[in-house]
């Protein structure tokens, strides 16, 4: 029995088997090593590519323009500030100048208001012709026509010339 | 084990317990070899060596801090490995020693020398004879034959009888003669 079993020992002691590359490759997969990128982390990354591009693609369609790069949108931005900065229309223009004229009459006229309660003349004076030479539009004011075209009547010009008192008072303005 | 051989694998052991996989994977190029040889003897068939032999390296990395240094690491191994072996019968094969126990008959071998037929056999068959017995009886038998375990140990670990042990180291024996008169006759 004895020398049996020792054969028997010997003759498997002496089977060879060869390393193989697959069996370190099956090990990993077992203990859960990675050798490289196993296929779930893949397919994550594949989609999340793919979800990427989706998304920039949908963002360009709908917003209509091309997506600006950092330099591109420097420029836009600044171009957008000097825009703002500058009306585009003068009619705008001379909108907000009336308005910021008729919120400087409306300042002064309340401080009119006040004057007139402490009773002085001479500031009452200044502050009525104030509002008058401020309210005054502009020469190139332009104003949308409504209905009929203005017609100049020829007879209404000689009332237009300076009367005989504002001649003696030297203000030659025609209004 | 040359010295050289033996530096090298202590390089490899510290990159282990580093999580150095290029030295896992050194380690288990130079091991693979005997370490197979003793799945294969173990298990009822190639597929099955190899999940063994997956879980013991598994077992080898993840306990490489209780090796001390002291004696072979090979050895050391080994220990580890018959362990997982053992584990590995219990968690898929729980009811073996249910159903091994059954008579073998010892086939007519007088005057028939069954060493001169052993030797007559290649290693391969040998091997392929042994994954044939029953898996406690196989186990039984490694334990005894092969690692040297008294059946006292093998009782301890197996948590059989001493009886029972040798019960089986006898039953693989029979088998073997039969099966390896069988293929001499071919």
């Amino acid at each position: 029995m004895a020398e049996f079993d020792q054969l028997i020992k010997e003759k498997m002691e002496k089977a060879q088997y060869a390393y193989r590359p697959s069996a370190w490759r099956s090990f990993a997969k077992s203990a859960g090593v990675r050798a490289g990128l196993s296929g779930l982390q893949i397919a994550a990354i594949a989609v999340a590519v793919v979800a990427v591009v989706i998304g920039i693609t949908l963002g360009v369609v709908f917003s209509g323009q091309p997506t600006p790069n950092s330099e591109q949108g420097a420029v836009v931005r600044i171009q957008d500030t000097v825009e703002t900065q500058k009306p585009a229309s003068p009619i705008l223009e001379d909108q907000e100048t009336v308005n910021s004229e008729q919120g400087a009459v409306k300042t002064q006229q309340a401080a009119s208001l006040i004057q007139d309660k402490q009773g002085t003349a001479s500031s009452v004076q200044g502050t009525v012709e104030t509002p008058h030479a401020v309210a005054q539009p502009t020469d190139n004011r332009q104003r949308p026509a409504y209905g009929r075209p203005l017609e100049i009547l020829v007879d209404t010009i000689t009332e237009m010339e300076p009367t005989d008192e504002q001649l003696r008072q030297g203000n030659s303005r025609i209004f | 084990m040359s010295e050289h051989t033996k530096d090298r694998i202590a390089r490899w052991l510290e990159g282990c317990r580093e999580g150095n996989r290029r030295a896992q994977h050194k380690l288990f190029k130079h091991f693979y070899s005997p370490m197979f040889r003793l799945c294969m003897r173990y298990a009822g068939s190639t597929d099955e060596a190899e999940d063994m032999l997956n879980e013991g390296f598994l077992k080898v990395f993840s306990n490489l801090d209780k090796y001390e240094n002291t004696g072979s690491f090979e050895s050391w191994m080994k220990r580890v490995m018959i362990n997982s072996a053992l584990d590995y019968r219990r968690k898929y094969s729980p009811k073996m020693e249910l159903t091994d126990l059954e008579e073998v008959a010892e086939s007519s071998s007088i005057g028939y020398d069954v060493n001169t037929a052993v030797s007559n056999l290649s290693s391969e068959a040998i091997v392929s004879l042994v994954q044939q017995l029953p898996p406690m009886t196989r186990t039984v038998f490694n334990l005894f034959v092969m690692d040297g375990l008294s059946h006292a140990e093998i009782a301890q670990q197996l948590n059989i009888s001493e009886g029972t042990s040798a019960w089986h180291v006898n039953a693989a024996r029979t088998r073997l003669k039969n099966e390896i008169v069988k293929l001499n006759n071919e």
